[in-house]
């Protein structure tokens, strides 16, 4: 009996070795993904620069004629990296929230953070209401992030004064998604007919106003976030069990909640006020992970970071291709590329294996 | 003192109490207690109230220190509390399952991780589940995830388990095996063991006290014998029994009647 549960025992660690093993090396997989999507939305545009001249481009910048430079380097690298940063902003902070939420539809614009960005930026673009001190030119991102990361803020703190649980932030954050919805449809009404267009466009999500400066701030937001994120893994991990049974394992549940929606709030806040609205990518990213890896969150937080990146990267490159000569905001691309995706991963679940 | 005692412990939501002034007396280390009775006395919310899930009045003294007024990783570090249910849908293998349990836990944080594999291992092998090891926890039977469970709660080798009906969704064999190792658990770690259970012989069998709670309150306390009569069931349960022995001397409870 003893040396049965001893080989038992020792085909289980093996079993559970090869288990870490193999989404190591998916988690490399995806990396290399990323990097491979990223080059390919570089080279990728409506001009005349070829594959290699772009590649080279990066590699040694001084073959580039004044044009091409500015092509490369002040259009297609920090779109191309804007891409790979929303998506891992915005698939990270989906994965935070539907495990600290419970709930696997839940994504950062379920709890009214687009809705509360677009206030923001709406009142900046129609009524010219902003922050006093910042630049025009930032006006509008400010006040999409004010509105973003102060709306989650808001929730925490209604939550508090409450019960404090996830069933309450979600029927706050719904609230609060009507509310702002409701404001900008005001806004919307008092608006002129060129502001409305502008704010139309906003509000698509685009990678197109993407710059060095908006890179180093989401890029420096991600880095700082993500070790925190990963630093609780564990104890995300036992959130799917329930409060009740974190709790007995010595998790403080609430601090835990407390600090992801604050990760969750400036990674989702960030993304959207440099790109306006880009849904999906915070509920298709993590699901994609979730069917790779399973919820050790060890592996399924920098998974759902990596996925976001693709599947982001990937409809950056589709919306530049899908019509020749035109870029369309990615915003509207995002679905289309992510769907089909998204559907075969689900319809392979469904079979039986 | 050593064990666990409980007095004066009410508990409940907002301003309905559901536990009421109860008191029981001390359990010694290595004994199981087995709190009985009809649905909505307050069982659960008792042992709720022990692990700090509802406010609670009143003490909860285990090994000389008053559990209510510990901070939850103090807490945490006595006590392992297994829920009636366990949520379906986890993306985790039952290894990793129990894994969580023991990396999560504050009291983790620096240890050696080279053997905690193991020793989730051991707990599973204990529990008999040891083959389910590498299984997906969302693919298991209902009994399968209450062995996991109880496996979960078991890792950390707590001093103080609560376990909130742990053999509801097993089979026979399951109940025994189940019951059997909640015994041996609490006598190898010298560990008290506090079980909600509905199936008063296996309590009567496997418990060496037994709590009674009708409408929050404490309607009878003692050993099998003391606490499980005609009169006990008849005021907590509201039904006419019979207690018998059989051959082997092992209580047999047998309802008669609904009042």
């Amino acid at each position: 009996m003893k040396s049965m549960d001893c080989a038992e025992t020792d085909a289980a660690l093996v079993a559970y070795d090869r288990l870490v093993r193999r989404r190591v090396l998916v988690l490399a997989a995806l990396g290399l993904a990323c990097l491979a999507g990223f080059l390919v939305d570089i080279t990728s545009g409506p001009s005349s620069l070829g594959v290699v001249r772009s590649l080279s481009g990066i590699l040694m910048p001084d073959i580039l004629s004044r044009a091409e430079h500015v092509m490369i380097w002040n259009l297609r690298l920090p779109v191309a990296a804007m891409a790979v940063l929303v998506g891992m902003a915005l698939s990270l902070a989906g994965a935070e929230l539907q495990t600290v939420l419970n709930n696997p539809l839940a994504s950062p614009m379920t709890l009214g953070l687009s809705s509360a960005a677009s206030f923001g930026a709406a009142l900046a673009i129609v009524l010219g209401i902003g922050i006093p001190g910042v630049p025009s030119a930032l006006i509008v991102t400010a006040n999409a992030f004010l509105f973003a990361f102060g709306s989650v803020q808001m929730l925490q703190a209604l939550a508090r004064r409450s019960a404090g649980d996830r069933d309450t932030l979600i029927l706050f954050g719904i609230g609060l998604l009507f509310t702002f919805n409701a404001g900008v449809a005001l806004v919307q009404f008092l608006a002129s007919a060129d502001a409305l267009q502008q704010f139309v466009f906003w509000g698509m999500g685009s990678l197109s106003r993407a710059n060095w400066m908006s890179v180093a701030i989401l890029g420096a937001v991600v880095v700082l976030m993500f070790p925190f994120s990963l630093r609780t893994a564990w104890q995300m991990t036992a959130l799917r069990f329930g409060d009740d049974r974190a709790l007995s394992f010595g998790v403080d549940v609430r601090r835990l909640r407390f600090f992801a929606l604050l990760r969750i709030s400036l990674l989702a806040a960030t993304a959207v006020a440099f790109c306006g609205t880009i849904g999906f990518i915070g509920i298709v990213g993590p699901h994609i992970a979730r069917m790779l890896i399973g919820e050790d969150h060890r592996f399924f937080l920098p998974a759902s970071l990596l996925t976001g990146a693709l599947v982001m990267t990937f409809a950056s490159i589709a919306s530049k291709s899908l019509m020749p000569g035109v870029v369309i905001p990615i915003g509207i691309v995002t679905s289309f590329v992510g769907l089909p995706v998204f559907f075969l991963l689900v319809m392979r679940r469904g079979t039986p294996r | 003192m050593t064990g666990l005692k409980i007095s004066g412990l009410s508990a409940g939501y907002g301003r309905r109490p559901i536990v009421k002034a109860v008191s029981l007396p001390a359990l010694g280390a290595g004994q199981v207690m087995a709190l009985v009775g009809p649905n909505g006395a307050g069982k659960s919310t008792l042992m709720r109230a022990i692990v700090g899930l509802v406010p609670a009045t009143g003490a909860v003294e285990f090994d000389g220190t008053d559990l209510l007024q510990l901070r939850l990783r103090e807490r945490a570090r006595r006590v392992a509390y297994m829920p009636q249910t366990l949520p379906g849908g986890i993306g985790l293998t039952v290894l990793e399952g129990v894994l969580t349990a023991l990396r999560a836990s504050p009291d983790h944080e620096g240890l050696p991780r080279s053997t905690d594999a193991r020793q989730a291992l051991a707990t599973l092998v204990r529990f008999g589940i040891g083959h389910l090891a590498s299984e997906r926890m969302d693919r298991l039977s209902g009994g399968q995830r209450q062995l996991a469970a109880l496996a979960q709660a078991a890792v950390r080798m707590p001093p103080l388990l609560l376990l909130d009906e742990p053999t509801s969704a097993l089979d026979l064999a399951h109940q025994v095996q189940v019951m059997r190792c909640i015994r041996s658990y609490a006598e190898i770690q010298g560990a008290v063991v506090v079980i909600v259970l509905h199936d008063l012989e296996l309590a009567c069998r496997w418990a060496d006290a037994i709590a009674v709670l009708k409408d929050g309150a404490l309607a009878a306390f003692g050993s099998p014998e003391q606490a499980i009569t005609p009169d006990t069931l008849r005021q907590a349960y509201g039904v006419e029994a019979r207690i018998d022995r059989d051959a082997a001397g092992r209580i047999r409870v047998l309802v008669e009647d609904a009042l």
